[in-house]
Parts: C-alpha cells; structure tokens; sequence
C-alpha cells in the first residue's frame, strides 16, 4: 500500500477542519473532489510535510517530515505564493537542487509548460496563471514516485491543461509515478484514466 | 473626545512602549550605564557650539521618529487595529490634535533628552541651538501627524509599503540563500535600516569608548549583546518570510544540518557590517582570537533568537518578556566574565536544539 492514514486529524485555532480515522491508498491516478474549504490542500500539504498535524500519515512505511519521504513525495499548490522580487529561475533552480533533479530535467519542464518565455523575470510581474505554470513545473522536478497537483486545471489557459495531461501520462508512463489530483468541480478530467476518486466531505475523505 | 485619546493611548502608545520594552533598556543602559552625568553635559556642551553635531543629533532624532512612524503605519494595516479607522468620524482639527498627542507621547524618548538640551543651551546663551533643538523636535512630530493623518485617509486595505526596486542590469541569478536579504531589501528597508543603523552604532560607540577608560573586553560582548537583540525583529520577519513566502520549501528534502548551515550563512551575511567594522576598528584593541569568539558568540545569540522565534506555546507579549528577562541575565553572565565559547556553546544548542525539535509542528496563526 502506498498510503496508509490513521487516526488523523488536522485543526486550525482549534477548529477541526478535516479528521480521517482510517483510509489507505494504493498507486495509480487519483482523484479527490470537494468543494471549496473541504480540507483537499489541507490533506496534501500534510502528506508533502509542509503543516503538521495529529495521528498517522504515512507514504510507503515513512513520516511525511523524513527528508527520505520528501524526495518522494512533491507537491504543486492550487495558489502559489512565492516572494515576488526573485525570479521563477532562482526558485526552480533551487527546488531542482534540492529535489536532485536529472540534468536537463528543468530545461525541459519550463520549456514544455511555456515558463522559459518569462522566468528571468521577477514574480511580481506574472499573471496568476504564468505563477501557475511556475508550480507546475516544481511538481515533476526530480524522481518523486508521488506528485500531488492541488487544483491543477484552475488558472491555466486550455493549451496548458493539454500539456499537463500529457506529461501526467508521460510520467506515470515512463517512471510509474502516481499522481493526487484535486479539484472543487465535480467533473472528471476526460483525458486522463483515473484509478478512484475519493470524496472529500463533512471533514472527512472516503473512496467513492 | 477623551475616550478617543484613551483608546489611542492604549492601543498605539502603550504598545509601542511594551514592543519595544527591549530597545529602551538598551537605550537606557548606553545613556546611564556607560555616561555619567557630567558626560552627559559636556556632550551637550559640545553640541550646543558646534552645528555639525547638533544636525547629527536632529538626524538621530529623526530616525527614531521613523521608527514610530513605521510602528503606528503597520499597526493600522493590522486586521485589529482596523477599528481605528474610524477616527476618520471626526472632524479634521479633532483629528490632528489627536495624532499630535499620539506623535508626542512616542517622542518622549527624544524629547526629554531635547529638554535637558534647551535647559543647559538657555543656561549657556545658546539661543540660536535652542531654536534648532526645538524645531527638529516639533518637525519630527509633525512630520508624523502628517505621515498618520494621510495612511488614515486611505482604506485600511492600503499597504503603505516602502520598497524601491533595482534597475534591470543589477539582476543576479540569486542563491536561496539570499532570498531573505532580498525581501528586507525590497520589502523591509525601514526595519533593515534602522536596525542596521542601532546595530553599527553600538559597535562604533563601544570603539569608541573602550579606550577612554579602564574598560576590559566585556565591553565588547555587551555590544554583541546588543546587536543580536537589535536583530530581533529582523529574526522574527525570518521566520514569517519563510513560512508566509516560501512554506512550499518545506516540500524540500533539505536535511536539518543543510538548513542549519544556510541559517548561519545568512546571519553572517545580514551581520557583515557590524563584523567588518568590528574587525577593523577593534583589531589594535583585541587578540584575534578573541575576535573570533566574538564573531562565533554573535551568531550564536541570534541563532538562538531564530529559534526562539518557533515557540507557539508563548504569545508574542510572553516571548517579549522572556527576551527582556534573558538579555539581562546574558548582560549579568558577561559581566561576571563567563567564557564566550562556553555561552555560546549553550546558545547554539539551545537554538539548533528549537530548530530541531520545533520546526516542523510550527504553524503561523491562521
């Protein structure tokens, strides 16, 4: 099993906004639907060790806080938010570093989702889309076997969520990689085979 | 009307006294602590008969009142301090008598300093320093109530950043490790400034004062005391950038001695000024190798104010007494001549230890 969630809970001011007692996860593409506040980025940035929270979230036997765990496991926002004086070049650059990304893996990236035609520029001067497409990119960089993609098909021009289903399949293809993807509309993306879809509700996530 | 005034007194004034509770005791230790009083006159002597002195003195005046400018400015961008918009009800006289007293009262600083000036210049005849002392005194005052007066009118929403940016031939590709010195650059200049400014001056004034008397090397560890608490605020700004501006970095498999390093490198760069000067202009006064310990025994100090900075158990106001109690226990360690190494061994524990255990349950209040 992939993912084995026990006993979790998260809260924010002590307001419980999500708690799963039990729920297990296996490779593959996976869908989660919820409206907006549901809890989805809460869950996924619990998984990629970005918040704390209480009880068990394990990736193949591993803590998402192990550094082990993180190489596995990326995540792309659903609204990033970096500082807005560097450049996209000087956080990717960083993020493919750290990630151990293969050579030339970064070059193909901004090239394949358009980010090369403005990354020497700083972030303040991007549309919410192009900053998008910056997350994007930093969601495939290295060799993780998990990408988590919060609301990927929300800001990005119809051209983009081509592309993106296209490196989606390409890389679940090529390296088995599997992918969370998440969404507040209850449509399923036509062009990608989803293994489940999960349900995120009443602070909970079960499997439709 | 009273009731305006009391509500401004306690939201804005008292709490910029109680923020700054540090600051002011730092102020008080350099001006009772190292000078006597009959320094203290002879200084003004000299400032009443030289007008170079007396501009430097009204530019220190000023400085001070941009720190209180930009105190109350972020305070009012603040979601609870939102209600003090409402003060636009009154009428305009209403309004300016009220930041008058409010510019007045953060002045005081300063202020009762400037009376202590005009007291000795009218003793001395010195009519024209007087007049100088004075008008300074009243254009930083009402420099802020025009400062005030004008972020009241705009909607709270308004940010009143002060930023600049570089021109275009100045782009670097910049190392992460870079990315905070970039923001205070960009986005905190103010708070860089002035704490770079308090921070150089301790050093030069502790320089300057080490050989006038029978001073040992304790004179120097007091002003690293100094400057790292002069960096507080620039270490909690660390800890919001990264967590508001970056928290995706958390993603990254950065392992906690990578981390660590990065957070000494980029301590040590904020800290080049004070270490360079430090360097150079004590180097006749100390052994290297007691420069050495000095730098190690800085870094140390505000590595562990970093850390500090991850305790959630703590409210703002509990760290703030925490702090103050803590620099004067470190001010009593250092006069009682504890080794350097030996406190700073204990602050890089301590802080690395916070870092360690605390980094990754730390969540910024929603």
């Amino acid at each position: 099993m992939m993912l084995e969630v026990n006993q979790f809970r998260k809260k924010y001011n002590q307001h419980l906004v999500l708690e799963i007692s039990e729920l297990r996860i296996s490779e593959g593409i996976h869908w989660f639907v919820g409206k907006n506040g549901s809890g989805k980025s809460t869950f996924f940035k619990s998984l990629a060790g970005i918040i704390p929270f209480e009880g068990s979230l394990l990736f193949q036997n591993m803590s998402p806080h192990d550094q082990k765990c993180k190489f596995l496991v990326n995540y792309s926002e659903a609204e990033p938010k970096y500082p807005d004086f560097v450049t996209a070049k000087d956080i990717l650059t960083f993020i493919a570093y750290a990630k151990k990304a293969p050579s030339g893996q970064l070059a193909d990236l901004v090239s394949h989702f358009g980010v090369v035609d403005y990354w020497e520029n700083n972030i303040g001067t991007y549309s919410s889309g192009m900053l998008k497409k910056v997350s994007l990119v930093s969601g495939f960089l290295g060799r993780p076997q998990l990408i988590i993609l919060d609301e990927p098909f929300i800001l990005v021009d119809a051209t983009s969520i081509d592309k993106l289903y296209e490196i989606v399949a390409r890389t679940q293809a090529e390296h088995g990689t599997s992918f969370f993807l998440s969404s507040h509309q209850d449509l399923l993306p036509e062009k990608l085979k989803i293994d489940s879809v999960f349900i995120v509700d009443n602070k909970t996530i079960v499997k439709q | 009307m009273r009731a305006v005034f009391i509500i401004f007194q306690r939201a804005i004034v008292w709490d910029y006294y109680r923020k700054n509770v540090l600051f002011l005791l730092v102020i008080v230790l350099f001006a009772f602590g190292f000078l006597s009083g009959q320094e203290h006159q002879t200084i003004v002597k000299q400032a009443l008969n030289s007008p170079k002195l007396l501009v430097y003195t009204g530019f220190l005046w000023l400085l001070h009142g941009v720190k209180t400018y930009l105190f109350i400015l972020r305070s009012l961008g603040q979601p609870e301090f939102r209600f003090l918009f409402h003060l636009r009800l009154l009428n305009l006289w209403q309004r300016l008598v009220l930041w008058g007293y409010v510019s007045f009262m953060l002045s005081q600083l300063t202020f009762l300093y400037a009376i202590f000036m005009v007291v000795i210049g009218f003793i001395l005849g010195k009519l024209m320093s007087v007049v100088f002392i004075l008008s300074s005194q009243l254009f930083v005052m009402f420099l802020g109530v025009f400062i005030y007066e004008r972020r009241i009118r705009q909607t709270p929403e308004a940010k009143a950043i002060f930023s600049f940016s570089f021109p275009q031939f100045f782009k670097f590709r910049l190392p992460a490790v870079l990315f905070y010195h970039k923001y205070l650059l960009y986005k905190e200049p103010i708070l860089l400034l002035l704490t770079k400014f308090f921070s150089i001056f301790s050093v030069l004034f502790m320089v300057w004062l080490f050989p006038t008397d029978e001073y040992d090397h304790r004179l120097f560890s007091i002003a690293a005391v100094i400057i790292a608490v002069s960096h507080l605020r620039i270490c909690s700004q660390y800890v919001y950038f990264h967590n508001s501006h970056l928290a995706v970095f958390n993603n990254l498999p950065l392992g906690f001695w990578y981390k660590s390093i990065m957070l000494v490198i980029g301590y040590f760069i904020l800290l080049l000024p004070e270490i360079y000067l430090f360097m150079v202009r004590a180097q006749p006064l100390v052994s290297l190798s007691y420069a050495f310990a000095w730098l190690i025994f800085v870094i140390s100090l505000v590595v562990f104010i970093h850390g500090f900075q991850y305790l959630q158990t703590l409210s703002d106001d509990s760290k703030m007494q925490y702090f103050f109690f803590g620099f004067v226990f470190v001010l009593l360690l250092v006069m009682y001549k504890v080794p350097l190494f030996l406190l700073s061994s204990f602050f890089f524990l301590c802080g690395f230890g916070l870092l360690k255990k605390l980094e990754n349950d730390y969540e910024p209040v929603q």
